[in-house]
């Protein structure tokens, strides 16, 4: 683990040198994540303008959702979609013959440190993130203690977990589909889908919430921090799904190798 | 008939990969489709958010979205930038007896036409199967005009890409323009919410900018929400756009090629 956890860090490393030497670009990721806050924020402001709330929250809460959501995508970007990207590369060009023969474990490889990508745009954009989120639990003045923070962090922990593996499933898909390098974007666009209230999701709209668990992206997080319900049952559904998840795309990854052929496949 | 014959064996390649193209219609569809859900739980909250539109006719509006969407937003720009001018591919269309301009314009068109075709068959799955109305304009001059506001709207944003592409000329690492490229065009071209309902300073920003001539126009043209008089400013304001895209086009071409170089063996 020790040795996994180093050579991560050294990726980290890497990658921060690496960014610093293209600092126009490292001011414009900057600058398009916040326009990207300002646009969530700016579609909530007309919404409330007329309402008091939507899907039974208020706008406070919305954009309090809005903050946790954005600080769970970007979480994904920094350590999972990123690289799921570049496994179509692996596999397209043969590549992933070499990731196959590294005396590590090859989902660890594939997953988390065949290209280095955790950017300090990346680290700058998660702190914002979250300070943000302090200052608007204070300014809601929620009654938010300890408690309320662990569960939030449990509700992340899992969240990333569960999406972590749905991306990887789908991802693992490239080795029969050839350049299948977008399917990343359909997770993240199903993610960035949890920045709305769950109670918005009525009809037949509402099976995807049983389908694709939706809550655990950022309206659970959310509502441990405004102590909207018991979180306990939820953390408990969360762990069995994410562990059912993992055992699920551990057996699809070992599946999918034994009929990987190489860039002929 | 060379052009006929380019766009045949691009159809082709696009054909193979139709499985990507699948994910990208797909991430066209879901991104409106969830905001749609938000305005509509914003509708069922009581009220109307929306200052002057009702549910259908924002229904209508983001159905529509999703054809203009994958009908007319280009991706050329990534090819450009990272195979062509990076990858030092470009040297390979250089040798060929037609314009870098027009090989391109063809090699996008197929990918424009298959994701055209899943969005009709998806908009035809949402009025007969969902029973959803989509309420576009019965005036006959109304929709020829649209159409030409459509087919210039696409020459407009594929000449946009191409120079967003050609920037790789210049700028080693580009990801950060295209992200500010990209949240600009989410704004401006209507994605959010129509361009009508955005604070004055806001539309007056968005109708000056060439995004709203990309997607906007052409949507609200279909709906006959402008009049004889504004489609033919739309049309003007389209034709000035593609102008002044060509002849930035043409210089950046111009001054990019005679620092481009290639390597071989």
């Amino acid at each position: 683990m020790v040795h996994h956890i180093r050579f991560y860090l050294s990726f980290i490393r890497i990658s921060i040198i690496k960014e610093l030497e293209f600092r126009a670009n490292f001011l414009m990721n900057i600058i398009s994540d916040f326009s990207w806050l300002g646009v969530g924020l700016f579609s909530i402001d007309v919404a409330f303008s007329q309402l008091k709330t939507i899907g039974g929250w208020t706008r406070g809460e919305v954009q309090l959702l809005l903050l946790v959501n954005m600080f769970f995508v970007n979480l994904l970007w920094m350590f999972v979609f990123q690289k799921m990207a570049h496994f179509s590369e692996l596999v397209r060009t043969g590549a992933l013959d070499f990731a196959l023969t590294k005396p590590i474990n090859h989902r660890f490889l594939v997953s988390f440190a065949s290209v280095p990508d955790v950017c300090l745009s990346q680290i700058i954009k998660q702190l914002s993130f979250f300070l943000l989120i302090v200052a608007l639990v204070s300014l809601l003045k929620l009654p938010v203690t300890l408690y309320h923070w662990t569960a939030f962090f449990v509700f992340i922990f899992l969240g990333f977990i569960i999406f972590y593996c749905l991306s990887f499933l789908v991802t693992t898909l490239n080795v029969w589909v050839v350049r299948l390098d977008n399917v990343h974007y359909l997770v993240d666009s199903v993610v960035d889908a949890g920045k709305n209230p769950l109670g918005i999701w009525r009809g037949v709209a509402r099976v995807v919430v049983w389908i694709i668990p939706l809550g655990y992206t950022a309206n659970f997080a959310t509502k441990a921090l405004l102590s909207i319900e018991p979180q306990l049952p939820t953390i408990i559904i969360g762990i069995m799904l994410a562990a059912l998840l993992l055992v699920i795309s551990e057996w699809f990854w070992r599946f999918a190798i034994r009929h990987y052929a190489s860039a002929s496949s | 008939m060379r052009y006929v014959r380019i766009f045949s064996i691009y159809f082709q390649d696009a054909f193979q990969y139709r499985s990507t193209s699948f994910v990208w219609f797909i991430l066209a569809l879901l991104n409106p489709l969830v905001v749609l859900l938000f305005w509509r739980g914003a509708f069922l909250s009581g009220g109307s958010p929306l200052e002057g539109w009702t549910y259908e006719a924002i229904a209508s509006y983001y159905l529509l979205l999703v054809i203009a969407n994958t009908l007319l937003l280009c991706h050329v720009e990534n090819d450009i930038a990272r195979r062509d001018i990076q990858m030092g591919m470009l040297s390979s269309y250089l040798m060929k007896p037609f314009s870098y301009l027009i090989h391109k314009f063809f090699s996008e068109l197929p990918w424009r036409v298959i994701q055209g075709f899943f969005a009709l068959i998806a908009i035809l799955f949402f009025i007969f199967v969902l029973k959803m109305n989509i309420h576009i304009s019965s005036n006959m001059s109304i929709l020829l005009l649209s159409i030409l506001i459509t087919v210039i709207a696409h020459l407009v944003g594929f000449l946009f890409k191409m120079i967003l592409g050609l920037s790789a000329f210049w700028v080693t690492d580009y990801s950060g323009l295209q992200q500010l490229v990209e949240v600009s065009l989410i704004i401006f071209a209507g994605f959010v919410m129509p361009i009508a309902l955005f604070p004055d300073v806001l539309r007056t920003v968005a109708f000056v900018s060439p995004f709203a001539y990309m997607i906007y126009f052409p949507v609200v043209a279909f709906l006959g929400q402008l009049s004889f008089p504004q489609l033919f400013q739309v049309i003007g304001g389209e034709l000035f756009w593609l102008a002044a895209f060509y002849c930035i086009y043409r210089i950046l071409w111009e001054k990019g090629i005679k620092k481009f170089s290639s390597i071989g063996q």
